[in-house]
């Protein structure tokens, strides 16, 4: 079998022929992951202060023509079985890439079971989906365009469609040297939307010295740190979300959806969902797994009733005594995480 | 004198030959046991050979059938001694259509047991190092149609029965049977008594019967008929724990 280093295809043959190979590779991928790292800004990508380089893996390095082709892709109705609903029907750019209805409709109308997230700094998640069972940004579309309540097709059939389309043939043998194809159409679209970078709202601006906040935006963000409201005990860091599986209390009965126990079929894991970034949050209405909370005010409500006594629910969670400034404050802080650079940067159109 | 001494390294360069090529020829000298292994699968419903589409009775609900496949791995053939013959790189995808599977060469002269597992071994199954978009098509662990890889959840079905079932006792099956089982806790080992001497020949053949309807022992199909594993773990995990059941010597 081959690998390929910095894009280079390297023959495993060539290696056990001549093993001196092996230091010269070596070298290479030292150098190479200097490359990776500086590909990011390369590519016109512009990591924000205080955010992480992205992990861009070596089997799909970001080029534009590439991140190009993702975002036709990303926009193409040819993606579903009727060729009636693309990726940016159920994630729009207006609503940070998510959507402002509880559920969705995929082809034919069908309702799915869960409420659209935004693909807001996609590109620094680690597990996919709010139960986590895909691995890697590389190949999540599989889900939308297998599952018969979003797209409901064979990627293998969408394969076939694609390359009956000579600018799409084009397209994919420019970028990989390849036909479209599981591989290629699934990195294509994980190159676009690892470009979908949200870090210049007000809240960015605050942190990099640039504007200040008012002074209800600073008690709210008091607020959000403090012990006493806790949020970013969960919501933390400079994506708001430390990544983890949480049950925050939101029902007693999650039959209609276990959360990460469909992956790992463990009963401790009944409710849990992947604590999801607050950026942009004024613009993802409705909220939670389900979109069953409309708005801001009602899951300020729910945490301050320290939710449903689940045995899976966060011991950290327990009810806050906010009056109503303090309401107010935690609420106008909220809304210094919008991003309105990113809902209008037209690279993403 | 000339003669001879032109004869004598001739006569070492061929002895050397001989013992040369004579080893070379111990790799396929089948009088040491090394042989070339095969296994066949033959497929049942109640003992009867399986039809697609035909209907049976299982535990007392007509049921019909249009899927019925499955992975099998980490396959090791022990003679009476406990050695062991382990076909570790193989993962076959077994299909009513695809029964017949090349293991490899084997060197072990008294097949007393095969265990194998129903399903792809974690490394495999977790899609970190190569996933299922990345493999090429003939690989089973490619993508492969009707689907055996999960979206949802990076990993396998390692057991897809579907078809349809008589829920409402009209005696025509006409509601969804799905039985889908995967996740790394679904890995199940399953162990069938051989004891077969190897025939002395270039081919040996293992075969192995696989009944459907003993997957379904207690179960009652008309309400239990889907299971992607997650959705319904214990309907799964019944499933899982007949899965040994359904293997046996042909
Ligand atoms: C019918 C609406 C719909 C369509 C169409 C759709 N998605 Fe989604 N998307 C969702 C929902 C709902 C989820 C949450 C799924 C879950 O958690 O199980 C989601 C999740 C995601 C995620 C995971 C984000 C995270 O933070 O874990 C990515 C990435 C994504 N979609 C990309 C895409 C791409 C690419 C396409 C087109 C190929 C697409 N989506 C099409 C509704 C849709
Ligand atoms: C124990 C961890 C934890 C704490 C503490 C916590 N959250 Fe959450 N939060 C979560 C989880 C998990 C979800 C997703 C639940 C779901 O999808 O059903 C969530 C969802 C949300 C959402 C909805 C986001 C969306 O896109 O749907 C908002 C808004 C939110 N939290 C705000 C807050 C605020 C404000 C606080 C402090 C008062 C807070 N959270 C405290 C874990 C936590």
């Amino acid at each position: 079998m081959d690998r390929d280093i910095c894009g280079i295809p390297i023959r495993l043959q060539l290696m056990k022929q001549y093993p001196q190979i092996l230091i010269f590779l070596f070298l290479l991928a030292m150098v190479c992951k200097k490359e990776m790292n500086t590909q990011a800004q390369e590519v016109g990508l512009k990591i924000p202060k205080g955010f992480p380089l992205p992990n861009i893996p070596d089997n799909n390095p970001l080029t534009p023509s590439k991140i190009a082709l993702g975002k036709r892709l990303f926009y193409d109705t040819i993606l579903s079985i009727d060729s009636t609903i693309a990726c940016g029907s159920c994630h729009k750019q207006e609503f940070a890439f998510a959507d402002n209805k509880s559920i969705s409709p995929g082809i034919e109308g069908k309702l799915g079971f869960r409420n659209v997230p935004s693909l807001a700094n996609v590109a620094f998640v680690a597990h996919f989906n709010k139960d986590g069972g895909v691995p890697t940004l590389d190949f999540q579309a599989l889900v939308p365009i297998e599952d018969d309540f979003e797209m409901g097709i064979s990627i293998q059939d969408l394969a076939k469609r694609l390359n009956a389309d000579s600018s799409y043939q084009s397209a994919f043998e420019y970028n990989f040297g390849d036909v479209a194809s599981p591989f290629t159409i699934t990195r294509a679209l994980a190159a676009f939307q690892r470009t979908m970078i949200s870090g210049n709202s007000k809240y960015d601006k605050v942190m990099r010295g640039e504007e200040t906040f008012s002074t209800q935006e600073k008690r709210g963000y008091d607020l959000f740190t403090s012990e006493k409201a806790n949020c970013s005990n969960c919501h933390s860091g400079f994506n708001f979300t430390n990544g983890e599986f949480m049950n925050n209390g939101l029902y007693l009965d999650y039959s209609k959806d276990t959360g990460r126990q469909r992956v790992t079929i463990d009963s401790a894991d009944i409710g849990k969902f992947r604590v999801p970034s607050l950026r942009n949050v004024e613009l993802t209405a409705p909220y939670m797994h389900d979109g069953s909370l409309a708005s801001l005010e009602d899951v300020i409500t729910h945490y301050k009733s320290g939710g449903q006594p689940h045995p899976n629910k966060s011991s950290t969670l327990r009810p806050i005594a906010l009056n109503e400034n303090e309401t107010a404050d935690l609420l106008i802080f909220l809304k210094t995480l919008t991003d309105t650079t990113f809902i209008n940067n037209s690279d993403f159109r | 004198m000339t003669l001879k001494s032109k004869v004598t390294p001739v006569l070492i360069l061929a002895l050397f030959a001989f013992a040369w090529t004579s080893c070379g020829n111990d790799d396929d000298n089948t009088s040491d046991g090394k042989t070339n292994l095969e296994l066949q699968l033959s497929y049942t419903v109640n003992g009867e050979a399986y039809e697609q589409d035909a209907v049976y009775n299982i535990g007392g609900v007509n049921t019909s059938f249009n899927v019925a496949n499955f992975y099998i791995s980490n396959i090791r053939i022990m003679n009476e001694d406990s050695e062991m013959a382990i076909f570790e790189d193989l993962n076959l995808l077994a299909t009513p259509e695809n029964t017949t599977f090349e293991l490899g060469e084997i060197d072990i002269d008294h097949y007393h047991m095969i265990r194998f597992n129903i399903g792809v071994q974690a490394e495999e199954n977790n899609q970190s190092e190569i996933d299922f978009t990345s493999r090429p098509a003939s690989d089973p662990l490619a993508m492969q149609t009707p689907a055996m890889h999960w979206n949802w959840n990076a990993g396998y079905r390692f057991l897809r029965v579907d078809g349809l079932v008589d829920t409402d006792g009209d005696g025509t099956p006409s509601d969804i049977l799905e039985i889908h089982i995967g996740t790394d806790n679904f890995l199940t080992e399953a162990a069938v008594m051989l004891q077969k001497d190897a025939e002395d020949n270039d081919q040996n053949i293992i075969e192995l019967e696989f009944d459907i309807a003993n997957l379904f022992t207690d179960i009652d199909l008309t309400t239990e008929n889907i299971t992607h594993t997650g959705d319904y773990p214990d309907l799964a995990i019944k499933i899982k724990d007949n899965i040994p059941t359904a293997f046996t010597k042909k």
